[in-house]
């Protein structure tokens, strides 16, 4: 039987931080299958599985960790909202897996993994076709690139710091004959896992990729750009989010149709003001209900205080967020525009024509979860699509 | 409330970015401010930002912690502060 446990915190959770709290706690322990704050925001209640490996205080003192990290030196909100249409009028209020599972147009295969059927991947190719306009306005020259990505290049951009919590760790057996066929003979699934020989394994050379620009600063490093270019590129990305992740909103392995620009900082803010004009237009054409708003990354706990404070200082990142009306006035992010400043431009040297490193920006919008946010408020029904996305999906 | 002279918060300004990025910022030629010198990135900025903290004894909120990017930027902020922050 499962034990229920209280932590005290020192001081209330900030409101503005709740939401980036409680999706850290999904990663406290493997003992724990829930945790709660509550309303007061002052304590969290957490519940403990049958004969756990770690004591209650242990878990207690990692959930003071955490909350310590995340909100001890937290100087106050500085959110902007660019745009906000959240009040536009939708037709549809249900929650649209039950009807798209039913009608054969989903099927979760497990956490965070969801294949998709005709209708909404007709949406997806009507968005993907209009944001592959949105970039040639840019004059991006399209580039494909791997699911898999190096792990230096990822220990480069500091991703493997800043989101330890979001990798996903690609292995194959290593080239041994005894080590292979001792899989090939004993790997079998139990307990929720394939179980084999880790000895067997290789070094973690991959993994599989969480963003698509990352590919392309890999493909400038150690060069000069003495021009601003810009590309784009449609690319699977994995972020593992343990059990935060739930239905089509948070997926493990998702799709993004990315457009990156590299060039002196006032162009390539110029070019990620213009998307954001650029997107907002498309939004609207479709009829959806979203704002446009500044916003942070989900840091881990060790960063996350000085890296969200550094990008609400200097409005590195801004995300669409689609209103989700079965839990209004939850809403969901599905595109964002970030400014990397030089970041990416130092960690991969790539420089100007007078040495000094570039400057990034790129605009991210993810494929499923515009699909995902325009049935959840216009319903599986084409007929109650507006005008645009019904004759655009009909032209495809 | 009188603010603090404005020369005697410049030097102390110019103490505090000295001792954040190990560099003479009395010295000649063009004034410190993000990114130059290398070491005052995004960063950097923020070890700066506690370091003003301490030294006037005030709370940055980060709204303004974007705007505070060179020296002139920084004492006017700090010349707006109420005087208990001497």
């Amino acid at each position: 039987m499962s034990t229920v446990h209280e932590v005290r915190l020192p001081s209330p959770i900030p409101p503005a931080l709740l939401g980036d709290v409680r999706g850290k706690l999904a990663y406290v322990a493997e003992d724990v299958t829930s945790c709660e704050v509550s309303p007061q925001l002052d304590r969290i209640t957490f519940r403990l599985k049958e004969t756990p490996s770690l004591a209650a205080d242990v878990v207690s003192q990692r959930i003071l960790t955490i909350v310590g990290k995340m909100c001890g030196s937290y100087r106050g909100d500085a959110a902007c909202t660019i745009v906000s249409h959240l009040d536009r009028s939708v037709p549809f209020r249900d929650d649209p897996h039950g009807p798209l599972a039913s009608a054969g147009e989903i099927l979760e295969y497990g956490p965070g993994r969801f294949g998709l059927g005709p209708l909404p991947l007709r949406l997806i190719e009507l968005f993907e076709s209009r944001f592959r306009e949105l970039a040639r306005t840019f004059d991006a020259r399209p580039h494909q690139f791997p699911a898999l990505i190096g792990a230096r290049t990822l220990e480069r951009c500091q991703y493997l710091r800043s989101f330890p919590h979001a990798l996903t760790l690609v292995t194959h057996l290593r080239e041994d004959l005894d080590a292979i066929q001792a899989f090939a003979r004993d790997a079998a699934w139990a307990d929720g896992g394939l179980r084999c020989d880790w000895s067997h394994l290789s070094p973690f050379q991959v993994l599989l990729s969480s963003a698509v620009c990352f590919h392309w600063y890999a493909w400038l490093a150690d060069s000069r750009q003495p021009t601003p270019r810009a590309i784009t590129a449609t690319g699977k990305c994995f972020r593992y989010e343990a059990s935060n992740m739930g239905g089509l909103e948070r997926l493990w392995d998702f799709t993004m149709r990315e457009i990156v620009f590299a060039g002196p900082a006032q162009h390539v803010l110029d070019a990620r003001e213009r998307a954001i004009v650029g997107a907002r237009r498309l939004l609207d054409e479709w009829g959806l209900a979203y704002e446009i708003s500044s916003a942070t990354d989900p840091f881990f706990i060790d960063n996350f205080a000085q890296q969200t404070t550094i990008q609400s200082a200097f409005a590195l990142k801004f995300e669409v967020r689609a209103l989700l009306p079965y839990k209004a006035p939850a809403t969901l992010a599905v595109a964002s525009f970030n400014y990397h400043q030089n970041l990416f431009g130092r960690a991969f040297e790539i420089r100007d024509g007078g040495g000094a490193p570039i400057h990034t920006s790129c605009v991210g919008f993810g494929l499923e979860r515009m699909a995902f946010a325009f049935l959840a408020q216009f319903g599986l029904d084409p007929d109650r699509w507006p005008e645009a996305v019904r004759e655009g999906v009909d032209a495809r | 409330m009188e603010s603090l002279a404005r020369p005697e918060i410049e030097s102390r300004v110019r103490d505090v970015i000295a001792r954040t990025f190990h560099i003479d910022a009395r010295a000649g030629g063009r004034d410190p401010r993000m990114g130059e010198p290398r070491e005052w990135d995004s960063m950097g900025h923020m070890d700066l930002i506690v370091n003003l903290e301490t030294e006037f004894s005030c709370r940055i909120p980060t709204h303004t912690i974007g705007v505070l990017t060179s020296v002139s930027e920084i004492v006017e902020f700090v010349a707006s502060l109420p005087r208990k922050h001497a």
